[in-house]
């Protein structure tokens, strides 16, 4: 399960989200601007919140009364995260970028035929389409066995039609990994297609569940 | 031109390959610790890092030459513990190389390590790799472009530094005579071929690194925009 309750002081308000997650996947809606992808980057590690906790599982991430605990590294976390321009390596071939944090092979040879995108292992990241990167970094985040998964706008730069098909996967792959997905968009319809759970987030403060 | 000694060449080269390795792997640990932290004074360590670019070399060679003189107090301590004497040596040659040349691949490390989007390392991060690999498989490739043009203005700063070296090091045929020194001296004692000859050596030095670098940038932002496949 994940567990967060966090506060932390932003420029403009202050966040204050507290959540409790099971298998389900939770929308973050709300405007731009309004805290949703700090809440992701604390759940990753890649900011911190001012007080607060963090856990999954039993892992306590973050925990602002234990002092002598340090906040655990991105690295130990094991959450996937996709990011809003999905942080494709342009350097690397979709395959290694695949394989760079993968622990199980088998379970990326089934990711791909969900995803169909085997064709595309030997291409680099620059050529191929913003639907196909969206399912080059699915798998690339699944690939590292996450216990949860964070998506931040993730198909905000996709075409309407690209973006339904790529919706429908996520709820398949949701449906084979039943893990805590957290999905921020500031898109109403995306929010009640994807969220079991539907959480309204307005300058740092969850208004409405 | 008979009796042509070709040791400023070797000397020169010997200086600026040296001072080039010790600024690369210093400039771009810095650059790659500095580039992405704000912290209060940061400003102003970087300016201190910047410095010696704007001063003129003989302001540089005279604050190396009181850290390292006699008395200085760098060169109090290396004379007392280690027996070494920087002023008028070999080493004077490679320090104010090493100093003149920082600003140029700090400055280039520092852009290129600002250039690529901060979410590659995170997405490497949240996949587990350490911060090691992670410089090596991600922040390094994607800075080398920046990088390398860092290392080529170095090496050419290196090479063509003559006012600090003539503060700290001398004049002193055989021993810390680099190019740029040996044409001023030339000039002086009114040997203006010998002058001409190294002149020529060095704007060909120079105008090679110039071209190759701009030929090999071109021809790397070609591979990043053609379709590129494996």
């Amino acid at each position: 399960m994940l567990d967060i309750n966090i506060y932390k002081k932003l420029s403009h308000f202050d966040l204050h989200v507290q959540l409790k997650a099971q298998q389900e996947r939770i929308v973050l809606f709300g405007p731009s601007g309004s805290g949703k992808t700090t809440v992701l980057n604390c759940i990753a590690g890649i900011l911190h919140p001012d007080e607060g906790h963090i856990r999954l599982k039993e892992q306590t991430f973050f925990d602002s009364n234990d002092k002598r605990k340090k906040p655990t590294p991105i690295q130990k976390r094991k959450i996937g995260y996709l990011f809003q321009d999905y942080a494709l390596f342009p350097h690397m071939t979709v395959e290694q970028n695949i394989a760079y944090g993968m622990k199980d092979p088998a379970i990326v040879k089934e990711l791909l035929d969900v995803v169909g995108i085997k064709h595309l292992l030997k291409t680099y990241p620059s050529n191929i389409s913003g639907g196909e990167k969206q399912r080059v970094a699915l798998v690339r985040a699944l690939a590292t066995k996450p216990n949860a998964l964070l998506l931040d706008e993730p198909f905000s730069a996709l075409d309407d039609q690209t973006r339904c098909e790529c919706q429908d996967e996520l709820l398949r792959i949701h449906n084979m990994w039943r893990i805590p997905m957290i999905i921020v968009t500031h898109h109403l319809g995306e929010a009640r297609k994807l969220g079991q759970r539907i959480l309204k987030i307005n300058d740092g403060t969850l208004i409405q569940e | 031109m008979d009796e042509m000694n070709l040791s400023p060449l070797w000397l020169s080269f010997k200086t600026a390959i040296i001072a080039t390795i010790i600024v690369f792997i210093v400039a771009v640990f810095l650059a790659r610790v500095l580039s992405r932290r704000s912290f209060p004074g940061k400003s102003v360590i970087e300016a201190i890092f910047l410095l010696p670019l704007v001063l003129p070399p003989t302001v540089v060679g005279f604050g190396l030459l009181i850290l390292f003189g006699k008395n200085g107090p760098i060169g109090k301590v290396l004379i007392e513990w280690f027996n070494i004497q920087i002023v008028f040596s070999w080493y004077a040659v490679i320090i104010a190389a090493i100093v003149v040349s920082f600003p140029l691949m700090y400055q280039s490390a520092s852009a290129a390590f600002q250039g690529y989007d901060a979410h590659l390392e995170y997405a490497a991060y949240t996949m587990g790799a350490s911060k090691w690999r992670v410089f090596w498989t991600i922040s390094f490739p994607l800075a080398w472009p920046g990088l390398l043009a860092g290392l080529v203005l170095t090496f050419a700063r290196a090479l063509g530094e003559f006012g600090a070296t003539l503060m700290l090091a001398g004049y002193i045929p055989g021993i810390t005579d680099t190019i740029p020194l040996a044409i001023y001296f030339a000039v002086e004692s009114g040997n203006m071929k010998m002058a001409t000859f190294w002149v020529i050596i060095i704007v060909v030095l120079g105008f090679s690194a110039i071209l190759w670098l701009n030929w090999w940038s071109k021809r790397h932002m070609m591979d990043h925009s053609n379709n590129k496949k494996a």
